[in-house]
């Protein structure tokens, strides 16, 4: 096994032991367990393990835990919170405009485009909406996003995204972990692979979906391949109890669970001693303890009635309308995490209504789709930026791929993995700067083009990650997240400071 | 087909053209400079053997010897226009000067111009683009000389591009489609796209309306559009059904008769056009994509000469249908890379004779442990050791009996007797089932599985399940088991058996092997041909990493960086599979579902049905009047107590079909009436009628219950001629190459072994036989395949059995993998594997009787058990080897995912342990978890407490208990599981309501087997942890259990529960304890 990555030297010795020892109550070991370790002759051993140090040939193994690690090169950002827009918004009506396309709206196209579904017509469609400039930066966006609009100086807009499938599926899994092939590791589980999280109380990478159902290829966006099990998203409930089973199905007395956390490792601990030198019974009582502490924090992360009327408001947390409160409360939920030293956290657009996949009517759909989320996106921008987080914090909106330029049946727009708009913020990225061109009718990239693994490579570069060394052995295999000897995957200097 | 090029002689000259032509046609681009090189190497630049040796050459469309029956020959790369150009005129390059137009303006037609396109869809090449309206005529005072009951061939090169709407695409034709004065006489002949159904695009020979001479299968041509091909059509005189024959790229299509009407063609010219290209006229469909290339005969040419012209055409296009032949190039694997020690034929090593143990295993790992100067560990206590054969063997924790019982045996085989015991269990199957069943990814969903409210099962997936769990009860010989899964259905002829035995239905069955990998071509969308080759690459991928332990998938794109398979052998591989999985020629899954009973037993069962349908029909309608009887009298009654006028709507509300009722009528029914219920027409009935009824419903039902039906089986089986394998440039099917035949890996095989040639068989019935051949080839047991294979299953089960393999990568066997531990045991066991007989328990008891498997693994236990002056050995063995890679004491395992839910079944009294059938249903919950489906909508009440593999499978919604603790994703294959330890795990056992609701079921058997606290301790301990618990511990509990009660006692304190709460506390911390998921 290699590993590219050389961790940082753990937290110290003694700090990490005082820190356990401190925890008593929780179960940790005692300095009688220690001495009686020792008094085997493994006290070496529990130590450095203890101390987060690898003994032995396993120095050369690869991240099995969450501690933070230093980034390979030094980088802006150390969070990054992605806006996954499943269903393929439509980037000639949002992000790029097209007067030769808004020219010939109506006319019939000989060329040859290549659609997905059936219903295709060969009428070209023009922007359903009008652009605005938006901004000291004078970016055009559509008129149905002015929150973002107002947010403009801000953006780094990329208009010449490429993708490789025109299904969903594939799209938002290539979208999610650099392929089109459903198994491999996502971009938050090689996030947490080569950072850790800075916070031990709760997961590494968070996942915020709508509650409504799954977006396409639901949970395959989330999670670690073979990597570790523990770098693949947790999903965090918007409502309710935050985190699945973190509280029990049937109400125990806080006495008792105390008292039943103690017995259980009075019983625990001596089987380890018992069975002295498996590290893994220590992190499975270790993982005790962390269950015990997430159940305190992810509660009081998740408690969003902490948060002042004016940001409830800025987000717009009691609109009326509901795929836009519920969005609302995914992206302050995603700030709270963030903020709390959660490195990745994934959020999802609202799956139903309000969603981007406008096969029959782009003008409705967009609307809806805007109207909730347009003002939530603007508002994490501002209010992370209000909070000094946005430059460590890379926030990526996009979704999966672009739209056709001709009219589906009535008036829709079929996938169009040719060409599609993705934007930026935050974490070093740069301000009011557009890039990328389609042609006349925003069918293909012309210049500029960026694969899904470049984006992948630009982001995990400002996270001071090398996507080519960011690397794990499977199947005989350095596996990347890019994969750059087929990919040619490369990091976009131009997009960042 | 193409010419042979074996079956003609060569001349150098045609040779060197041939070499020739293939460079300058077929640009290397885009390849790699390795593939780049081999592909010379495979055109024999460089004087070996080459395309087309041998072939007669390919001849021009207006060649000598052809130009007699040339009638119109169309070519767009002589246009002489600008890119995107209107074509006004497409000159015919026959002489004969029947040039084709729009026929809108110049003849009486409605066809626009098309466009003329430089670097067009059929390999950049010119060619004329064809959309909607646009259509080309040629004069009709110049009609081609094809009239009457006429021969003609055609040729047209195409890249046609899939569109939906009207019904029919006319590509080319010529002739009258409509014949008023003599309608059953085709007028015409017209190659056409006939789409008259929802994706199920076919190519059409038409003689005009109603009168189709030859059609392809339904859903055909769907999987040609969008990429440049050559199509044929050959008419001899004759009645038109069975004188025509079409060709995509060379190969003759698949056809089914057409409804029209069958007959001898007389083609009349049209006066106002001739021949027509597209949209030409309002009655002929658009034509949407390019066209390069157009030639009409009237002749019917032979076949020498049709394969001369389709050589010429494809490869001037480059359409490499007809790849050049598949023939030994040099040796693309060494001798060397043949001697890596996995593809090595097993010998069996000598067994050490010097060592403290009598077996062989325990011989082979003492010499190196002895070379380290350490020995194995004191064997593990009892109770220790029969927890951890139990749950190793069965999956199922021992009971307080069986623990009581071995640890009273005081006979020397005490501990032999349990490993028969356990290997005799029906439970030893579900165990070790699985493990297999993780190797193929064996899920009950057949899709992606990537959207968690919708499940899509594969209806009898669970039979090949049941089969496995089956085959390793009854310890079926493993060549023979596997060569049931890889070919069962060439084992029989079962297309032509009478009738199904058992067994018969088991040969089917078991292909269920090769029916895991994800297929979501049920989905029109993704019913396409790169969907469809996904699914084939996929099952190469499982088929070789559970037979091989190899990652084959490399060498779909290039030849394998790492290992001696090149793409040629994957290709060749590949077309084991490809009679079955064709892409061209594609089965959805529900297509590919066969009845478990033969047609003649349908027809029986069908004939039984009817006959008893036919006597049911006299007594079901003499019940039916009785009811209705009843129901109006009721009725009336009722509504004899309303008041006019609401009575009459009521009236006619309630004898208006349920359907019809309007709002209003049902708004006024659930006002007015309660639901008459059956019970309220019985009663108002007299007595005998109420007699009459109830005898009339028994003996219905009996006749009912007497119903026979049939199930389906999820086999795999050709559905077809095996289509032509080629090797994939670049794994891309759109950039076919060099041409392969079926055949092996060539590591595996003592020197290149050129193509398989199925010997033919009996059984093997209509199919070719390649996948029998395929499993001889792999269980002949001198073979190296079958070494390779007894390896690879051999270190699953040590892994299995070891915590780790003694090839620490099982999914890897390759160079890149990492080499055995223990070389010559992993050969040994396979060899005796083999010698066996292929008996897998053999295996299993000779591994889990060993002194390795047996020694104690808790380091304390070690050093308690060794003499004082050995005791120094555990510390040098820490220091030598602190991985444990010799073995010198048993490792720590985590019990599995489902091992973990079962045990807890177990330990409750819950478990049911009914076996087999079809999946316990899970559902989807709101929140995205997966949760088991209500208890109405299960097959029985107790079966949400069935073993975990009976459970439903899916790829990646899993029960929260299962998916916490590594249930794996299963998107192809899982050779090893991971064992992680995350919050999930914690949190589960602590909160989870499955995890509560077992431990208070727990806790209520506890509290029945004893009357007083120490002994349900100790009961409580026995059952969870397989061992009497300490004195300390029962002191701990005792203290724990006053706690609790007094905790939950000032919590709530009227409810009176507080011992019940806290004895349920006490048993769920049992389950949470690392002792409970560990083995030892």
């Amino acid at each position: 096994m290699i590993s590219p990555l050389s961790p940082r030297s753990a937290p110290s010795a003694t700090s990490d032991l005082s820190s356990l020892l401190a925890r008593a109550e929780l179960g940790p070991l005692s300095r009688r367990d220690l001495l009686h370790r020792c008094g085997l002759g493994l006290g070496a051993f529990a130590l450095s393990y203890l101390a987060g140090e690898s003994t032995g040939r396993a120095s050369s193994r690869p991240h099995l835990d969450l501690r933070p690690r230093a980034p390979q090169s030094r980088a802006p950002a150390r969070a990054m919170i992605m806006l996954m827009q499943t269903g393929g918004p439509s980037n000639m009506d949002l992000f790029d405009r097209k007067p030769e396309l808004e020219r010939r709206n109506g006319e019939a196209h000989g060329g040859n485009f290549e659609t997905f579904q059936q219903g295709n017509t060969n009428k070209l469609l023009g922007s359903v909406y009008p652009f605005r400039r938006y901004g000291n930066c004078g970016m055009e966006l559509s008129e149905l996003l002015p929150e973002i609009g107002g947010v403009a100086d801000e953006i780094c807009l990329v208009r010449s995204m490429v993708s490789d499938n025109n299904n969903h599926t594939e799209a938002i899994i290539q979208f999610a972990s650099g392929k089109i092939l459903p198994g491999r590791p996502t971009l938050g589980a090689w996030i947490a692979y080569g950072l850790g999280s800075e916070n031990q109380n709760l997961p590494a990478f968070v996942v915020l979906r709508d509650p409504e159902g799954f977006p396409t290829s639901g949970k395959l966006m989330y999670q670690p391949g073979w990597l570790s099990p523990i770098f693949g998203g947790t999903e965090f409930n918007p409502k309710g109890t935050p985190v699945q089973n973190l509280s029990p199905a049937v109400p125990v007395p806080a006495a008792v669970q105390r008292r039943n956390l103690e017995f259980l490792a009075q019983l625990n601990r001596r089987h380890q001693n018992r069975n002295p030198n498996e590290a893994e019974l220590d992190a499975r009582i270790r993982n005790y303890e962390l269950a015990a502490r997430m159940q305190l924090e992810a509660v009081d992360v998740a408690d969003l009635s902490r948060e002042s009327a004016a940001t409830r408001q800025l987000y717009g947390l009691d609109s009326s309308n509901p795929a836009r409160a519920g969005y609302a409360r995914r992206l302050l939920m995603a700030r709270r995490l963030v903020e709390a030293g959660v490195r990745f956290v994934l959020v999802f657009a609202p799956v139903r209504d309000a969603n981007w996949d406008h096969h029959g009517d782009v003008k409705g759909g967009l609307a809806k789709a805007c109207a909730a989320t347009d003002a939530p996106s603007a508002a994490l921008i501002r209010d992370l930026r209000a909070r000094g987080l946005l430059d460590s914090t890379v926030v990526l909106w996009g979704g999966e791929f672009g739209r056709l330029p001709i009219t589906q049946g009535q008036g829709g727009r079929d996938h169009n993995r040719h060409a599609g708009a993705v934007w930026l913020a935050g974490g070093g990225f740069k301000r009011g700067f557009v890039y990328g061109h389609t042609d006349e009718l925003g069918y293909q990239v012309t210049s500029q083009k960026m694969g899904v693994s470049d984006v992948h490579a630009t982001v995990l570069w400002q996270m001071g990650l090398d996507h080519r060394r960011l690397a794990f052995q499977h199947l005989g295999r350095d596996e990347t997240l890019t994969d750059a000897d087929i990919t040619s995957a490369t990091v976009t200097t131009d997009l960042i400071n | 087909m193409f010419p042979d090029s074996r079956s003609s002689n060569p001349s150098r000259q045609d040779f060197q053209t041939d070499a020739r032509l293939s460079l300058r046609t077929r640009p290397l681009r885009g390849f790699s400079l390795l593939v780049g090189m081999m592909a010379l190497m495979w055109m024999g630049v460089g004087g070996s053997a080459s395309i087309g040796a041998g072939a007669p050459p390919p001849l021009a469309p207006n060649d000598a010897s052809l130009r007699d029956h040339l009638q119109i020959w169309l070519r767009a790369d002589v246009l002489p226009l600008q890119d995107g150009a209107q074509l006004f005129r497409w000159p015919d390059a026959s002489g004969h000067h029947r040039d084709a137009a729009p026929t809108a303006g110049v003849y009486d037609g409605t066809g626009t111009p098309p466009l003329f396109v430089k670097a067009s869809s059929i390999q950049g090449r010119p060619a004329v683009r064809f959309g909607q309206g646009n259509g080309l005529g040629t004069p009709g005072d110049r009609p081609v000389e094809i009239k009457g009951d006429a021969a003609y061939t055609l040729f047209v090169v195409a890249n046609l591009k899939y569109q939906d709407g009207a019904s029919r695409d006319v590509i080319v034709g010529f002739g009258e489609p409509l014949d008023p004065k003599n309608s059953d006489r085709p007028g015409a002949g017209l190659l056409e796209i006939d789409r008259t159904s929802e994706g199920r695009h076919r190519l059409d020979h038409a003689g005009g309306f109603k009168r189709d001479a030859l059609v392809g299968r339904p859903g055909s041509f769907a999987s040609f559009y969008d990429q440049a091909h050559l199509i044929t059509l050959v008419k001899r005189p004759g009645p038109m059904r069975e004188t025509s024959a079409i060709f995509i790229n060379g190969e003759p299509i698949d056809t089914v008769a057409s409804s029209g009407v069958q007959a001898v063609p007389d083609i009349r010219p049209r006066a106002d056009f001739s021949v027509v290209l597209g949209h030409a006229h309002a009655v002929m469909g658009s034509l949407n994509g390019d066209i390069a290339e157009v030639a009409l005969y009237n002749a019917a040419l032979s076949t020498d000469k049709r394969q001369a012209v389709e050589r010429h055409l494809a490869e001037r296009y480059g359409i490499l249908a007809e790849g050049p032949a598949d023939e030994p190039g040099p040796e693309l694997v060494s001798a060397r890379e043949r001697d890596h020690w996995a593809f090595r034929k097993a010998l069996r090593p000598e067994v050490p004779k010097d060592g403290v143990s009598s077996g062989a295993i325990d011989r082979f790992l003492e010499v190196k442990l002895q070379e380290s100067g350490l020995r194995f560990a004191p064997e593990a206590d009892r109770a220790t050791l029969l927890r951890r054969v139990t749950f190793d063997l069965i999956g199922l924790p021992t009971t307080p009996e069986e623990l009581q019982a071995f640890i009273n045996d005081t006979a020397s085989d005490a501990y032999q007797k349990v490993v028969d015991r356990l290997l005799g269990s029906p439970h030893f199957g579900e165990r070790w089932g699985r493990h297999w069943l993780d190797l193929v990814g064996y899920v009950d969903v057949t899709g992606n599985d990537q959207n968690a409210e919708q499940i899509i099962l594969g209806p009898s997936k669970w039979r090949y399940r049941d089969y496995i769990i089956r085959a390793f009860n009854t310890d079926k010989p493993w060549d023979r088991c596997l060569t049931e899964q890889i070919a069962g259905d060439e084992l029989k002829d079962w297309r032509r058996t009478s009738h199904y035995t058992d067994a018969d239905r088991d040969l089917l069955i078991a292909t269920g092997y090769l029916r895991t990998p994800i297929d979501d071509t049920h989905e029109v969308d993704l019913n396409k041909v790169p969907f469809r080759y996904q699914v084939v690459h996929d099952t190469v991928q499982v088929v070789g990493a559970s037979l091989f332990g190899l990652t084959l998938q490399c060498a779909r794109c290039h030849d394998h960086k790492f290992d001696p398979v090149p793409a040629r052998d994957y290709y060749r591989f590949m077309s084991l599979f490809t009679p079955a999985l064709n892409a061209r020629a594609w089965l959805q899954p529900k297509d590919r579902e066969v009845p478990d009973v033969s047609p003649a037993e349908q027809a029986e069962i069908k004939r039984f049905n009817t006959d008893l349908d036919r006597q049911l029909e006299p007594l079901v309608a003499e019940a039916n009047s009785l009811r209705l009887a009843g129901t109006n009298r009721v009725l009336e009654t009722r509504l004899a107590a309303i008041q006019e006028p609401v009575r009459t709507e009521l009236r006619t509300a309630f004898t208006s079909p349920p359907e019809k009722r309007s709002e209003a009528q049902k708004k006024l029914l659930t006002e007015h009436a309660d639901k008459i219920t059956t019970e309220d027409v019985r009663n108002s009935l007299n007595e005998a009628q109420r007699a009459r009824l109830d005898s009339l419903d028994q003996e219905t039902a009996a006749l009912r219950s007497r119903k026979k039906k049939w199930g389906d089986i999820r086999a795999f089986f050709e559905s077809g001629p095996p289509p032509r394998g080629h090797i994939f440039q670049r794994g891309d099917h759109e950039r076919p190459g060099r041409r392969v035949e079926p055949g092996w890996l060539s590591v595996l095989c003592a020197s290149d072994p050129g193509a398989l040639l199925p010997k033919r068989n009996e059984s093997q019935g209509d199919s070719s036989g390649r996948r029998l051949e395929f499993a001889r080839w792999l269980t002949e047991p001198n073979g190296a395949p079958a070494s390779l294979n007894a390896r690879v299953l051999m270190n699953r089960f040590w892994q299995q059995l070891f915590g780790e393999g003694l090839v620490p990568t099982p999914e890897n066997f390759g160079r890149n993998g990492q080499p055995p531990t223990h070389p010559a045991l992993l050969e040994w066991l396979a060899r005796e594997f083999i010698d066996s007989g292929w008996r897998i328990k053999h295996m299993i008891r000779l591994m889990v009787l060993s002194s390795a498997y047996r020694q104690a693994g808790r380091l304390a236990e070690v050093s308690e058990k060794l003499p004082p002056e050995l005791n120094e050995s555990v510390q040098t063995a820490l220091t030598i080897d602190p991985e444990n890679r010799l073995l010198w004491r048993q490792r720590l395992r985590r019990l599995e995912s489902e091992i973990v839910r079962d045990a807890i079944l177990a330990i409750s009294g819950r478990l049911d342990r009914s076996q087999f059938g079809p999946a316990v249903p899970l559902i989807s919950l709101p929140d995205g978890s997966a949760a088991l489906a209500a208890d109405d909508q299960l097959p029985t009440p107790t079966s949400r407490w069935r073993r975990s593999i009976y459970l439903m499978g899916r790829r990646n919604f899993h029960l929260p208990i299962l998916g916490s603790f590594d249930q794996p994703i299963l998107n192809t294959t899982c050779a090893r599981r991971s064992h992680s330890s995350v919050v999930l795990q914690p949190l589960t056992m602590l909160n989870d309501a499955f995890v509560l609701e077992q431990a208070r079921d727990f806790a209520a058997r506890v509290r029945g087997e004893a009357d007083n606290d120490p002994a349900r301790i100790a009961v409580a301990f026995r059952l969870a942890l397989g061992r009497r618990p300490a004195l300390e511990e029962i002191e701990w509990s005792q203290q724990f259990l006053a706690d609790q009660a007094i905790n939950y006692r000032q919590a709530n304190p009227t409810d009176g529960q507080g011992d019940a709460s806290a004895w349920t506390a006490f048993c769920q911390m049992l389950f949470n304890t690392s002792e409970f998921l560990y083995l030892n």
